[in-house]
């Protein structure tokens, strides 16, 4: 296995609502890259965790819902109203570039008691599967 | 396509409903669906396609979303099963529960006079493979460095079995446990310390390393700022590894030294 001492980073607060940007800082060259890349919507970033072998990365997201499209087709066809709910989804790409893919979201309501969680993001060491922790229980997940 | 997604998942859960929906992408059917036939052109499944007609011509109502090449037809006694809320954890495999991860803690513990203030910290896993996760387990142990309980459980069989001589190193070390983090190649581990105490050694306990931030400046041969934190480099006295790399990184008002060790020849 190669072992690099990169760091990468992702980093949201410079970026564009719906961007953030990713840092390949390279320890033997003392060089840093950036490269923009696009969320796949308006949404914050949780967490993120990259593979052992820095090739993939993994995206926590969370957006509040209904969107505000969603909120105008609900005024036209005049039917109840969708509470307001939070979104958690988990997306992969690859560092060397490339669209998000979604691996799968959660859905809590808003004010809920125990408070949405989903943490200890990261990477098993083939790359092929995700773990993480959501209501004190561990998952791991496919990560194609 | 999130918003049309949201529109359909809305108009499901109104209940009173039934989607016949033709869609290319696979992962977005999947997301909004409760059941999905694959059609492979030219051939059809003729017997799903005829039920679901005889279904529709039952309706009381027609709605149609041109645009979307999407089909609504009313349906009485549709229920919506919020298929897209539960993709993730349908889709995930559960390993263990986390509960006894947690340990509350005093965190002003020493100080006379002072009201403790608990707090509840829970510890990260770690994967020496993709069959086998290093967790921290808490048992009640008066001896807070005794607590603490290295396990390796493999995944697939549910079998566990404990790194007692991980958890020797931490009681002689007096170390405060604050996580762990293993090396790249996944045959060390790095116990960090919220006070002194913090080390390195392989998961058998072998070559143990002293990692005391106290004593860094004698041994660094050489620093850099990167982009997100300080490096530094520095000599260990081991075999194995003759150069480390180590990346200081503050987040808030603690610091973790992830050990990253390089197999260079010095």
């Amino acid at each position: 296995m190669p072992l690099e001492a990169d760091d990468l980073t992702i980093d949201t607060e410079k970026a564009a609502p719906t961007e953030f940007i990713l840092h390949r800082y390279h320890l033997s060259s003392d060089k840093e890259n950036t490269s923009k890349r696009t969320l796949p919507f308006q949404a914050e970033v949780l967490n993120s965790a990259f593979s052992s072998d820095n090739t993939q990365f993994a995206l926590l997201l969370t957006r509040p819902l209904p969107s505000p499209v969603f909120s105008h087709v609900q005024s036209l066809s005049k039917g109840p109203t969708t509470p307001n709910r939070t979104e958690l989804s988990l997306w992969v790409g690859h560092t060397a570039g490339g669209a998000l893919r979604e691996i799968g979201r959660l859905f809590f309501k808003q004010g809920a008691n125990p408070a949405p969680d989903l943490s200890d993001l990261q990477w098993l060491p083939s790359g092929k599967r995700l773990s993480y922790i959501c209501q004190n229980i561990l998952y791991t997940v496919p990560s194609n | 396509m999130h918003e049309i997604e949201q529109v359909i998942v809305w108009l499901r859960n109104r209940g009173g409903m039934s989607i016949l929906l033709v869609e290319q992408f696979l992962d977005f059917v999947l997301a909004v669906v409760d059941q999905c036939y694959v059609m492979a052109s030219p051939n059809l499944p003729y017997e799903r396609i005829h039920r679901g007609i005889i279904a529709m011509l039952r309706l009381p109502i027609l709605r149609c979303f041109t645009g979307l090449v999407l089909l609504c037809v009313a349906v009485p006694n549709c229920q919506s099963s919020q298929s897209a809320g539960r993709l993730l954890l349908k889709r995930s495999y559960k390993v263990m529960s986390t509960k006894n991860w947690e340990e509350e803690i005093d965190t002003d513990r020493g100080i006379p006079g002072v009201t403790p203030r608990f707090v509840t910290r829970q510890f990260n896993s770690c994967w020496v493979s993709d069959g086998l996760l290093l967790y921290v387990r808490q048992r009640k142990d008066p001896n807070p460095q005794s607590a603490f309980q290295f396990v390796l459980r493999d995944v697939a069989q549910g079998t566990e079995r404990s790194l007692p001589n991980i958890r020797r190193h931490i009681v002689r070390s007096k170390a405060w446990i604050d996580g762990e983090e293993l090396s790249p190649d996944r045959q060390w581990i790095l116990v960090k310390s919220t006070n002194t105490g913090t080390f390195s050694c392989r998961l058998d306990g072998s070559g143990y390393q002293d990692l005391d931030t106290d004593r860094w400046e004698s041994t660094c041969i050489g620093m850099a700022l990167g982009g997100t934190g300080f490096y530094t480099l520095r000599l260990l006295p081991m075999n194995l590894i003759r150069l480390s790399v180590h990346f200081v990184k503050w987040v808030s008002a603690e610091w973790h030294i992830p050990v990253c060790p390089l197999r260079l020849t010095i």
